[in-house]
């Protein structure tokens, strides 16, 4: 099957996920289709998360790089930090302008392993698990070039996205003139819309901090929202 | 590996007692957190649910509440909570409220007691020092229960009574006959002002019932000597508005029985251990008037379901062995009661007077869950087997029939009423004690040391207590006995290597287990009888015991404070285990399965079990060396 072009995604999970088990994979790629899909009916206050950020060279999914990911196991109830991860990878693309933004130096990447190395590993904490983002035009869109690039394979799968949730409610609570108005949302970046719920701000940004902000930031939307009893698929994107 | 997040780090190391950690184990123990978020309003703990992890506040505050739902604590970002929950069982004592949108960082259970076993400033921050585990744990018992909503005030009767301190002893044992009080307070010299009481100053002293007997009669001073000669002078007052179980800790501290209750520097009340014991009995009153309402076996034995309740209920609100051991034995005393007077009524009143002895742990006060009947009768002199043998045997038959439909099962030994071997005379019972103490023989005396603790239930209990004071007048003087005793109550040994040779018994369900009463709390009950026994003691409960070994030279100092804990604590795991399996409706028993137990509980095992050791040792050397050959 042909690679989906870039920020298109199925019509049907399900259906992309069987054709996914026809093709010839790589064995790691392979293990991760197979893992069915969350069942229709499962609930949000059932489900096992897995929230997931990373860093990159830029914010051009086909021009720049991944450089670290932080992967961050949870419920509803409980965020697992013993069970977390921490990559940083090599690339050739670090600028001034994106390690003032993550901090994470040329002599960081160079000691690093490559991302096709760590791949493997990464997609086996993530099989099986409902993947949580805070704006999934970057974490799927990158995870899916780099291995589209890698080994010419679809890399795709649903997420639930706190920042399309926080998005949601505010334009429900937005009253019916705003909307009229098409006055602006309030800001959905990840530190605002922590603050909404009254969440501490993280001073030292990474891929597994901006992961673990991302959990808290939807145990706090489950919580007010009551989201406990929402199946799992009416958040997907 | 795990990982680290920096900010966590920073956070949680800026406050005590982290602090005081390096910096890997902050590291590590950051590395093993959960988190969780709280909107406020929720509930983050609820009261009886289990917990398994110290909890701190990241951001958000919360309130802790007793479980009276009365406001406890406030708490905010940097502060911790829930260590008293799984320091103790493991169950959240304080339930506590998210009053604003609250981060929860959960530190697991494991990882703390692993820092408040290799750190000191860490633990001691809890106040979980290793040296006094026993001591902590008792105390922490006491802790939010029902007494630490009570004021001590409230159960004090105000106006004491008081003297001058040249006022005599003579004088002093009328007043406190007159007053019905058990304790009297002197003053310097007496001012009566509007009050009726001196104003000015606080009182020199204190004179009790027990002083006026260890000091005044034991000593044979006069009754004209002056209470200033007589009276204890350390006098340990307490706040007006203290609570309940401060009161009990300060006498437990202080080895005093009463505390004047001071209120601007004026004394306005006297709290004595008899007013705490009576206030804590309450709850088991209840089921007691049911039993005496009963009248047929079949409503007793129906109501003898409620007696486990009654245990739960009592440890839930933090009643101590002591406490539940006699409550226990008061309602397992009253159904013996109430089914000699349904013999009574059926077979007619007795031909001739007796006493119907409690024999064992009932007689100590010292019961528990699960517990086989064992009794005994004292028959009058008049007694003739061929007029009166066959009613005693119809009332014995029908009283242990009862008390084993109550639950009180037969005795596998057959030390019961109903055995003829027990419905003695008293001067048979005398003979037969004189024959076990002057003729001692180890293997006679294995079956028969139940019998040296006694205590009447119904009839003429006179008769017990000239049968006590017998035995001890008589055990005293033979260091045979003594040694013979020794020997046996060193037969069963504690599991002293806790972790690696943990000596294990196979329960009925075939899974190991220890059981903490044949190799705890007995072997020690044992220890503490034959001191009690040496040293003439009347009592039979074993804390009251050590209560008059503290007053002899016979142990070592400090020794029988020591004692009184290790046994506080194994009764403590024993009527914990037996609550835990009530609740969870399965048959309680006396047995404890290690790895059900917390670290923290294993340690104050482990303690316990080092202080029978010791003291079987003791024993040894003090009762049996010279008997050798």
């Amino acid at each position: 099957m042909a690679l989906l072009p870039y920020q298109v995604i199925p019509n049907d999970w399900d259906e992309f996920y069987s054709e996914q088990v026809q093709e010839s994979l790589l064995e790691s790629l392979d293990t991760f289709y197979h893992q069915p899909l969350l069942d229709p009916q499962q609930t949000i206050g059932a489900t096992d998360f897995v929230a997931l950020d990373i860093e990159t060279t830029g914010l051009n999914a086909q021009q720049d790089d991944i450089v670290s990911i932080g992967l961050v196991p949870f419920d509803h109830q409980r965020i697992y930090l013993a069970k977390a991860k921490h990559w940083v990878v090599s690339s050739h693309r670090l600028t001034p302008e994106s390690v003032m933004v993550h901090g994470i130096t040329h002599t960081d990447v160079a000691q690093a392993p490559s991302l096709k190395s760590v791949l493997p590993e990464i997609m086996e904490s993530l099989q099986g698990k409902q993947v949580v983002v805070h704006y999934r035009y970057m974490e799927r869109e990158f995870m899916r070039t780099a291995v589209a690039e890698l080994c010419q394979q679809n890399f795709l799968f649903p997420v639930i996205d706190t920042l399309e949730i926080e998005a949601r409610y505010l334009r429900e609570n937005q009253t019916l003139m705003a909307r009229f108005m098409n006055k602006q949302l309030p800001s959905l970046r990840l530190l605002y819309a922590r603050e909404r719920y009254h969440l501490p701000a993280y001073e030292n940004h990474n891929a597994l901090v901006d992961a673990l902000a991302t959990a808290e930031l939807l145990q706090a939307q489950i919580a007010n929202h009551q989201l406990t009893k929402k199946p799992v698929r009416a958040l997907w994107y | 590996m795990s990982i680290e997040i920096q900010d966590i780090i920073t956070f949680v190391s800026a406050y005590e007692p982290f602090d005081s950690l390096s910096a890997e184990d902050v590291a590590a123990m950051c590395g093993q957190i959960e988190v969780s978020y709280f909107q406020a309003q929720s509930e983050i703990l609820e009261h009886g649910a289990s917990i398994d992890a110290l909890y701190m506040i990241r951001s958000g505050s919360v309130e802790v509440f007793r479980r009276t739902g009365e406001l406890y604590n406030r708490l905010e970002s940097g502060d911790v909570f829930g260590q008293m929950s799984i320091l103790l069982n493991g169950r959240v004592r304080y339930p506590v409220r998210a009053i604003e949108d609250t981060l929860i960082y959960r530190i697991p259970a494991e990882k703390f007691f692993d820092l408040c076993d290799r750190i000191a400033d860490f633990s001691d921050y809890f106040e979980v020092n290793e040296h006094s585990t026993l001591q902590q744990e008792v105390q922490s018992q006491n802790d939010n229960n029902d007494m630490t909503s009570v004021r001590v005030r409230d159960i004090t009767q105000h106006d004491p009574a008081y003297l001058g301190a040249d006022a005599t002893v003579g004088e002093c044992a009328k007043k406190m006959t007159e007053h019905n009080v058990s304790s009297i307070v002197v003053f310097d010299q007496v001012k009566e002002d509007l009050d009726g009481i001196n104003s000015v100053s606080l009182p020199i002293g204190i004179v009790t019932d027990r002083d006026l007997r260890v000091r005044v009669l034991a000593e044979g001073l006069s009754f004209d000597t002056p209470l200033r000669d007589v009276m204890s002078t350390d006098l340990i007052t307490l706040v007006h508005d203290a609570y309940v179980y401060e009161a009990k800790l300060l006498m437990l501290r202080h080895n005093v029985h009463h505390l004047p209750l001071v209120k601007h520097d004026k004394v306005i009340g006297i709290v004595a251990l008899n007013d705490i014991v009576q206030y804590e009995s309450q709850s088991s009153l209840l089921l007691v008037r049911g039993i005496l309402l009963q009248e047929t076996v079949e409503g007793l034995a129906e109501l003898s379901a409620q007696v486990a309740s009654v245990m739960v209920r009592m440890q839930k609100e933090g009643a101590n062995s002591h406490m539940i051991g006699n409550a226990m034995s008061v309602i397992g005393r009253t159904f013996k009661q109430r089914l000699l007077q349904l013999a009574e009524e059926k077979l007619g009143p007795p031909p001739v007077p007796y006493c119907f002895l409690a024999l064992g742990s009932m007689a100590r006060e010292e019961q528990l869950l699960v517990t086989d009947q064992d009794n005994a009768m004292i028959l009058s002199q008049d007694y003739r087997a061929a007029d009166h043998g066959e009613y005693f045997k119809q009332l014995a038959n029908f009283v242990c029939d009862g008390l084993d439909a109550c639950g009180y099962t037969y005795c596998d030994g057959d030390i019961m009423a109903s055995n003829p071997k027990w419905r003695l005379t008293l001067k048979e019972w005398k003979e037969q004690f004189s024959q076990w103490i002057e003729k001692p023989n180890p293997q006679a005396l294995l079956n028969a040391s139940i019998f040296f603790d006694l205590d009447g239930v119904d009839g003429k209990v006179a008769w017990a207590e000239q049968l006590t004071r017998f035995i001890v007048g008589k055990a005293k003087k033979n260091p045979a006995f003594l040694a013979a005793l020794s020997r046996n109550a060193m037969n069963r040994t504690p599991p002293l290597g806790f972790f690696k040779d943990f000596v294990l018994e196979k329960d009925g369900r075939q899974r190991f287990s220890l059981n903490l009463k044949r190799r705890g709390t007995a072997p020690m009950v044992d220890v503490i009888r034959v001191h009690a026994l040496a040293e003439g003691s009347l009592s039979q409960n074993s804390f009251d015991r050590l209560d008059d070994l503290a007053q002899s030279s016979l142990l070592p100092e400090g020794k029988t404070a020591e004692i009184s804990d290790a046994l506080e604590y194994l009764s403590m795991i024993r009527i914990r285990q037996q609550v835990a399996a009530v609740e969870a409706g399965e048959d309680a028993d006396n047995t404890v399965e290690p790895e059900m137990l917390s670290s923290k509980e294993r340690r104050g095992l482990k303690e316990a079990f080092q202080v029978l050791s010791s003291a079987q040792k003791f024993l040894k050397f003090r009762y049996t060396a010279h008997q050798k050959g």
